[in-house]
């Protein structure tokens, strides 16, 4: 798991979703609060699993600790202004869901750089907007499109309310039969039978 | 990188680090959004005693929030009556993003100050609107209203606010937005206030005003327009520290006024009172055997209040010690009394 070597030199090995593994160093990793309450002390024997991220998001998570290794120690967040050619990179490269996958492997990580300066780019997002942008941004459904959501519910109910009708009455027809008696079935059944004999016995 | 992001799915701690780098008009506008915006607005901003809400009813009646931390204020929400003279008028080019909201079950329009930039609401009725875009605000920000700017037209706020919460008023200014402020609405207005920290009037009232009732406890006055003041006025007074413009009172009532303090029975630290003339001789009658020269340059510093210099003057001991400094100008009385907020 651990190269020998000097402690900054230390690689650990982590585990992604998909099962891969790659190595980080324990510099990187050590800028994680959640790595120093786990394992910094006790040490790990297999790679480290981080399991509910997959590892494209892991590395990106890795790469920006890697890269901020040297920068000195954080004190608050940085106004986006502030932010280096590579951190602006950084984060232009990523599409949405790789955007919300590292917010919330930083997040469980306890990154506090990386989640504070990505907190502040959603913020961002939301400067100088009135509320119809801020749902739009934000992504809630815009009154129409709960209209229209209601609408649907509405017919499903519909729908949903005429099939427990029929069920209803089906159960009420299978509940009349169930309540006869056996004996009493047999008994109508014979006599129907008899008067068929009879009538045929007759002609 | 995409501009959307689904800010409801996000872990709690990241909402709420999110909701940290929101300004207050952001907040508020971001809780217009919907009803489990505003939950999440409520309930992620921590509840803080740094923050205040400021309500100022004069040119543009608005909701200010105050977060005492870094001394800024916010402006929040706006609030104006007469839909149709913003709409269709001239007026119109001033807003941007015009929309219709509801705020309190009230469908209203809404529109961002181009100049100032944050929200301004429309209503038929702007008292009623007034009202309850500040519930809103203090109820979304779970504070309480804690500075006033009023004018004449506004002197309800002062009683309403003392109905809706029980925590008093700290600042209040009286505006002189309109310059033929009523007399019964500043009487009012003056009777009403409980406040305890500062108290601003700016407005000029009617020459004939008069206020013939004892002010309520404050730290700090400071009246622009003084000249109806009496002596009573300023002995009735329960303040640490006043500013006084424009004056009627003579040398002579200041001396009136000196020898209250000197009795020790008042808390007062310093005032600046421009009078009709100042004599220095009328000042200090009956305490001239108590007081000594002061020569070179002082800075007194307490809060609330500009610093006051001394070039010269004269210190003046009481009986229990305390030392206090005077100095008379042509127009200007200025007094202070040692140590100052510095402890020096």
């Amino acid at each position: 798991m651990t190269s020998p070597a000097s402690s900054s030199e230390v690689k650990y090995l982590i585990e992604s979703s998909e099962g891969n593994t790659f190595d980080v160093s324990g510099a990187a990793l050590r800028q994680s609060n959640t790595f120093n309450a786990m394992f910094l002390n006790i040490g790990a024997d297999g790679p480290i699993p981080f399991t509910d991220y997959n590892e494209a998001t892991l590395k990106k998570v890795f790469e920006y600790c890697e890269h901020s290794v040297n920068e000195e120690n954080y004190s608050g967040p940085k106004h986006q202004d502030d932010l280096s050619k590579w951190d602006l990179n950084f984060f232009n490269e990523m599409d949405q869901k790789m955007f919300i996958d590292v917010i919330n492997a930083s997040n469980f990580l306890d990154i506090e750089r990386l989640t504070s300066y990505c907190c502040e780019r959603i913020a961002r997002m939301l400067r100088g907007k009135n509320t119809q942008e801020m749902i739009k941004v934000i992504t809630l459904p815009t009154a129409e499109e709960l209209e229209a959501k209601q609408k649907v519910e509405e017919k499903k109910a519909a729908a949903a309310k005429k099939v427990a009708e029929k069920a209803a009455e089906t159960a009420e027809k299978t509940e009349t039969l169930e309540e006869l008696p056996v004996q009493q079935l047999v008994q109508t059944t014979r006599n129907k039978l008899t008067r068929k004999y009879l009538s045929f016995s007759n002609e | 990188m995409s501009h959307r992001f689904p800010l409801l799915f996000v872990p709690q701690l990241v909402l709420t680090e999110i909701i940290k780098f929101l300004k207050p008009a952001e907040l508020v506008t971001l809780s217009l959004c919907s009803k489990r915006c505003r939950i999440l607005v409520k309930i992620h901003r921590k509840k803080s005693t740094r923050v205040s809400i400021q309500l100022f009813n004069g040119h543009v009646p608005r909701v200010g929030v105050c977060i005492n931390t870094n001394n800024n204020s916010y402006n929040v929400l706006g609030s104006f009556g007469g839909y149709r003279f913003h709409f269709e008028s001239a007026n119109k080019e001033k807003y941007k993003k015009i929309e219709n909201l509801v705020i309190s079950g009230h469908m209203i329009t809404c529109a961002i100050d181009q100049r100032t930039g944050y929200s301004v609401t429309f209503w038929d009725d702007n008292t009623q609107g007034l009202k309850i875009i500040t519930d809103y605000v203090c109820n979304l920000f779970r504070s309480t209203v804690r500075t006033v700017s009023i004018d004449q037209y506004s002197s309800w706020i002062v009683d309403w606010i003392n109905k809706k919460q029980k925590s008093p008023i700290n600042r209040m200014i009286i505006n002189d937005h309109m310059d033929d402020l009523k007399k019964p609405n500043l009487l009012q207005v003056l009777r009403s206030f409980r406040g305890t920290e500062k108290l601003l009037i700016v407005a000029s009232p009617p020459k004939l005003f008069k206020f013939p009732y004892k002010f309520e406890k404050v730290s700090t006055l400071i009246i622009k327009n003084g000249f109806w003041l009496t002596v009573d006025n300023l002995i009735d007074l329960d303040c640490v520290s006043m500013k006084i413009k424009n004056t009627n009172l003579s040398s002579l009532e200041i001396n009136m006024f000196l020898l209250n303090w000197m009795t020790g029975s008042s808390r007062l630290r310093c005032f600046q009172i421009e009078v009709t003339r100042g004599n220095f001789n009328e000042v200090i009658k009956d305490v001239e055997h108590l007081i000594e020269l002061f020569e070179g340059t002082r800075v007194y510093k307490w809060d609330n209040i500009a610093d006051i210099h001394f070039h010269g003057g004269y210190n003046i001991r009481r009986d229990d010690g305390i030392t206090a400094t005077i100095s008379v100008g042509p127009k200007l009385i200025i007094f202070a009394v040692w140590p100052d907020w510095q402890r020096k």
